[in-house]
């Protein structure tokens, strides 16, 4: 989870053309941006043709970062903005297509723990959309509840409420073992 | 659980930085190009004739008096079946309709007032009872107060619906939890005291004297209270409180109520451990505590209510 002030001295720093500050920019986020973007496209392919596009993005794009504490949030919300440019060339794709995808388990064989592989399937297949986006920018991105309002644009009572009953639904699964 | 799920994403997230470098980039110009599809296009002009305007207004104005003559059209979305009050020292009530969704959000007193203002502004009306209890335990939270100091009650008209009952206790286990049947002369007495009619009831049913412990009302199908004494009254009482007919969500309904002196909590089971002397101890306190609403609130303002406006 990075620090918020590295993020934005780095991205102040790839504006100035520094490509040392982007190569660390990407090994400071790029797992959190991966997987909010799983979380999205529920396809390992399509998060990481767009993982690609959004660094891309960010590194024509950090002159126009402007400084309000939520460097993460900003970089989530170019991700995002690709994935529905995506969906919309492809025309709205299906959400069932989606929902397919994800219940072929072999989008997680790269997760060596079998255990870890379950609580993956479980995040993906017993949550909502929203929920697990929430749980994503929390517990993988590390974002502050407000950062997560600002990059999926919905109100903080609401990120607290469906994080809260999100968190209970998981534990509820995983037969209480350990608390997130 | 989320050590896991990072060292999942760990795992699975590539390490394609050397192709992103490789790759050609556009400095982009604006915010607008960058955020396309998320900020809003305004969209087009377009020019109406007149005439349409005209038709189109007086189908809307026919069609409007049509809706509300009949049954269940406009005139009568307004139905609210029960009501869940939210009580710390701010008190919110929200008002829950036939298909057991809220319908409307009410402000108790003046403490309460910003919460609901922002609870309206957050809320899209249906709302799920799981979300606005959260919603409402998360600014009642944020003003400070314990989840184990809120008072969760669910307050039916007729029929008590499972359901709600139940979506309050998941959305609420950690608050104290109560659910009674409304009736006129607790709505008054609630007037009089200048509290809500949950604290009321609270009141009169778990009073200076009687202290009601989950575990002992969930053994049985009727209302039952246990009940202490105190040096000078012998406390019974026929009041019906915190009866559930379903024995599953009496289990979910933990009742429980934290001590501003002690700060020690206290579940249904290690209730019924207690003995006869700190139960009234704790009797006492918790009269004081709604002794002590009913002076800060006496004099109060009357109830602001706060509902989405129909169309």
């Amino acid at each position: 989870m990075a620090d918020t002030n590295k993020l934005t001295n780095l991205l102040l720093r790839i504006a100035d053309g520094d490509d040392a500050a982007f190569e660390d920019l990407y090994y400071e986020t790029y797992q959190s941006v991966y997987a909010y973007l799983m979380s999205l496209t529920k396809d390992p392919d399509d998060a990481q043709d767009l993982m690609q596009d959004t660094y891309i993005k960010i590194r024509g794009a950090c002159h126009l970062y402007k400084d309000q504490g939520m460097p993460m949030a900003w970089i989530l919300k170019i991700a995002k903005n690709l994935f529905l440019m995506k969906i919309r060339k492809e025309g709205n794709k299906d959400n069932a297509i989606s929902e397919l995808k994800i219940l072929d388990k072999t989008s997680f064989d790269n997760v060596k723990d079998v255990d870890t592989r379950m609580y993956l399937n479980q995040l993906f297949t017993q949550i909502t959309e929203e929920e697990r986006d929430i749980i994503i920018l929390h517990v993988v991105g590390g974002l502050k509840n407000r950062e997560i309002a600002e990059a999926l644009g919905i109100p903080i009572g609401t990120v607290l409420s469906k994080y809260n009953r999100a968190i209970k639904k998981l534990q509820e699964i995983a037969g209480k073992e350990d608390v997130i | 659980m989320s050590n896991r799920i990072r060292q999942g994403f760990e795992d699975m997230a590539p390490d394609i930085f050397q192709q992103i470098k490789a790759s050609p980039y556009e400095i982009i110009q604006s915010e607008e190009e960058l955020f396309s599809e998320l900020i809003p296009k305004k969209a087009p002009k377009t020019k109406m004739k007149k005439k349409f305007i005209y038709s189109a207004a007086s189908f809307v104005v026919a069609a409007a008096m049509v809706l509300c003559l009949i049954p269940g059209g406009i005139g009568h979305v307004d139905a609210a079946v029960g009501e869940i009050y939210l009580d710390a020292d701010a008190s919110i009530i929200l008002e829950v309709d036939e298909n057991n969704q809220i319908i409307g959000i009410k402000a108790g007193n003046k403490d309460a007032e910003d919460i609901v203002d922002k609870m309206m502004k957050d809320t899209d009306f249906p709302a799920s009872i799981s979300d606005v209890v959260d919603a409402a335990i998360t600014g009642l939270k944020e003003k400070g107060h314990d989840t184990k100091d809120i008072l969760v009650s669910y307050c039916y008209d007729e029929k008590k619906v499972e359901a709600v009952e139940e979506a309050v206790a998941v959305s609420a286990d950690d608050c104290t939890i109560q659910s009674f049947q409304k009736n006129e002369e607790a709505a008054k007495e609630a007037q009089r005291n200048h509290i809500s009619m949950a604290l009321s009831h609270f009141e009169k049913s778990a009073g200076s004297d009687v202290i009601h412990t989950a575990e002992k009302e969930s053994t049985t199908d009727t209302a039952k209270t246990s009940t202490n004494t105190n040096t000078n009254v012998n406390a019974t009482t026929s009041a019906t409180p915190y009866v559930s007919s379903s024995t599953e969500t009496k289990k979910k309904v933990k009742r429980h109520w934290r001590t501003n002196e002690s700060d020690t909590k206290e579940t249904s089971t290690v209730a019924e451990e207690k003995t006869e002397e700190e139960n009234i101890n704790k009797g006492n306190v918790l009269a004081d505590k709604i002794k002590e609403r009913q002076q800060k609130y006496s004099g109060s303002e009357a109830i602001v209510t706060s509902r989405p406006t129909q169309e």
